[in-house]
């Protein structure tokens, strides 16, 4: 589409490149993030010792996994986007609280709670790299214990359970797609961490939040440029 | 704003709830979060003492003989991690409509890039205040962070992220520039600020990049509060009766 104005020419239109990426990333992140969980043989909340003897059993799943980390990381915060833009309009209070608390609590999250090795990047580096698992295990207690760290996951845990439930339920009263996206959010979003049953119950918990993502997926690709954005 | 209603449009009798607008709530809290991260990264600079690209060894020393400054260097990235996404989305709001290629090649790059340099990059400097406040062994950790470092995961992570900041920001500038939205000289100064800051010299230098990209920020800010709503988004609408 081509816009004129008098002293600048605008020839481009990007709405359908937006609309069309975000609908792409959406379901992305959490269906990166439910396989992690199903093929990495434990779940995150374990014993750092532990978690690092797993991982020397089953150092190729992880490395994948790892890999498919970027996938997570690069998109969550676009996906918490599409369904803020497809829902703004008619549940804007729930858009506007759900999309501040995921946003500003995922960028804690991924900010802050990876400011210092631990977890399971650390304890894929030791046993890949037949580290001191003791000496690691301390840095693992010692960067746990940060209290900055403490508060940007406090955010991250809100913008997860939560901001996604807000979200979950801006998608169903909106309107956009079937209600089952929107309840398939809300469940599969806040209730993951605390499903019974290990990392594959997470994993699935986290698909079927991928499924709600991916409502705002389907409303994105139905609308036109016209109801995404304004056109100039 | 409070929830109104108004007469059925169609003819009806009833009432039509209409919705309420976040619209203002969006416009403005994204002109607030979009200086605050380079501003406060900035500020990491011209506060603490340590460099951006010191040894580890060095950022050993200078957690030792600055156990203050090491215990509350962690506390201002906190406002960086929250609101540096949001930035992003400010400027490609401000922009998209103006220089929407451009809008669209630096918000990818960037929000993309920027994730992940979030989530997979650990921040030397506050591994080594760790290392001198826990007593841990300095070998060992030095050698975690070595280890990790040439996982080929963990160096596409740093291309993406070095892509982002050099890059991403630099075509954000540009867009803010080209756009008109604002005066041109903070389109300019995010091109200046946010591409150039890690090369430049010393803590000062870098705090004065990281300064003038946050300048370049507030003229998403400025853009921001002057549109109107109408100017910003779309108005509205009743939710769908059916799916």
């Amino acid at each position: 589409m081509t816009t004129t104005t008098p002293d600048h020419i605008v020839t481009h239109d990007s709405r359908g490149y937006f609309r069309v990426a975000l609908a792409v990333v959406a379901p992305l992140p959490m269906v990166a993030m439910g396989l992690i969980n199903i093929i990495q043989p434990f779940a995150g909340d374990e014993e750092f010792g532990a978690t690092v003897a797993k991982t020397a059993d089953h150092l190729g799943a992880v490395g994948v996994a790892s890999w498919l980390a970027l996938v997570f990381f690069a998109f969550l915060v676009p996906a918490v986007l599409a369904v803020a833009a497809v829902t703004r309009r008619a549940t804007p209070r729930l858009a506007a609280w759900g999309g501040t608390l995921t946003v500003v609590g995922f960028g804690l999250g991924l900010g802050i709670g990876s400011v210092a090795p631990q977890g399971s990047p650390l304890a894929y580096i030791t046993a890949a790299h037949d580290l001191d698992v003791a000496e690691m295990g301390r840095l693992n207690d010692a960067a746990a214990g940060l209290p900055f760290l403490g508060v940007g996951l406090l955010f991250w845990i809100v913008g997860l359970t939560i901001g996604l439930g807000i979200l979950g339920v801006a998608l169903w009263r909106s309107r956009v797609v079937a209600p089952y996206f929107g309840i398939a959010l809300l469940l599969g979003g806040p209730t993951h961490p605390f499903i019974p049953g290990g990392h594959i119950a997470i994993g699935i918990g986290l698909l079927v939040a991928a499924f709600g993502f991916a409502g705002a997926s389907l409303a994105l690709l139905r609308m036109d440029n016209d109801e995404f954005a304004l056109e100039r | 704003m409070a929830q109104t209603t108004r007469l059925d449009p169609s003819g009806g009798s009833g009432r039509v709830r209409q919705p309420h607008d976040a619209r203002s709530y969006f416009r403005l809290a994204l002109a607030i979060a979009a200086p605050i991260p380079m501003a406060a990264a900035a500020v990491s600079m011209f506060v603490f003492p340590f460099g951006l690209a010191d040894e580890f060894d060095t950022r050993l020393q200078q957690a030792a003989e600055h156990p203050d400054a090491a215990a509350a260097y962690g506390w201002l990235l906190l406002p960086y991690a929250a609101f540096m996404l949001p930035a992003i989305v400010a400027v490609v709001v401000v922009t998209y409509r103006g220089a929407p290629r451009l809008a669209a090649w630096g918000g990818t790059l960037t929000m993309v890039g920027t994730a992940i340099g979030f989530a997979m990059l650990p921040n030397d400097q506050v591994t080594a205040n760790l290392v001198v406040s826990e007593n841990l062994d300095a070998a060992a950790v030095k050698a975690g962070l070595e280890a990790y470092h040439t996982h080929l995961v963990v160096q596409v992570s740093v291309i993406v992220w070095l892509v982002a900041l050099v890059i991403g920001l630099g075509i954000l500038g540009v867009a803010l520039w080209r756009s008109r939205a604002v005066p041109a000289w903070f389109g300019i100064a995010l091109l200046v600020g946010g591409p150039a800051h890690p090369f430049l010299p010393g803590n000062v230098g870098v705090g004065i990049g990281l300064l003038l990209a946050a300048v370049g920020f507030a003229g998403a800010s400025l853009a921001l509060f002057r549109m109107s709503n109408d100017e910003f988004d779309l108005p509205p609408i009743s939710a769908r009766r059916s799916s």
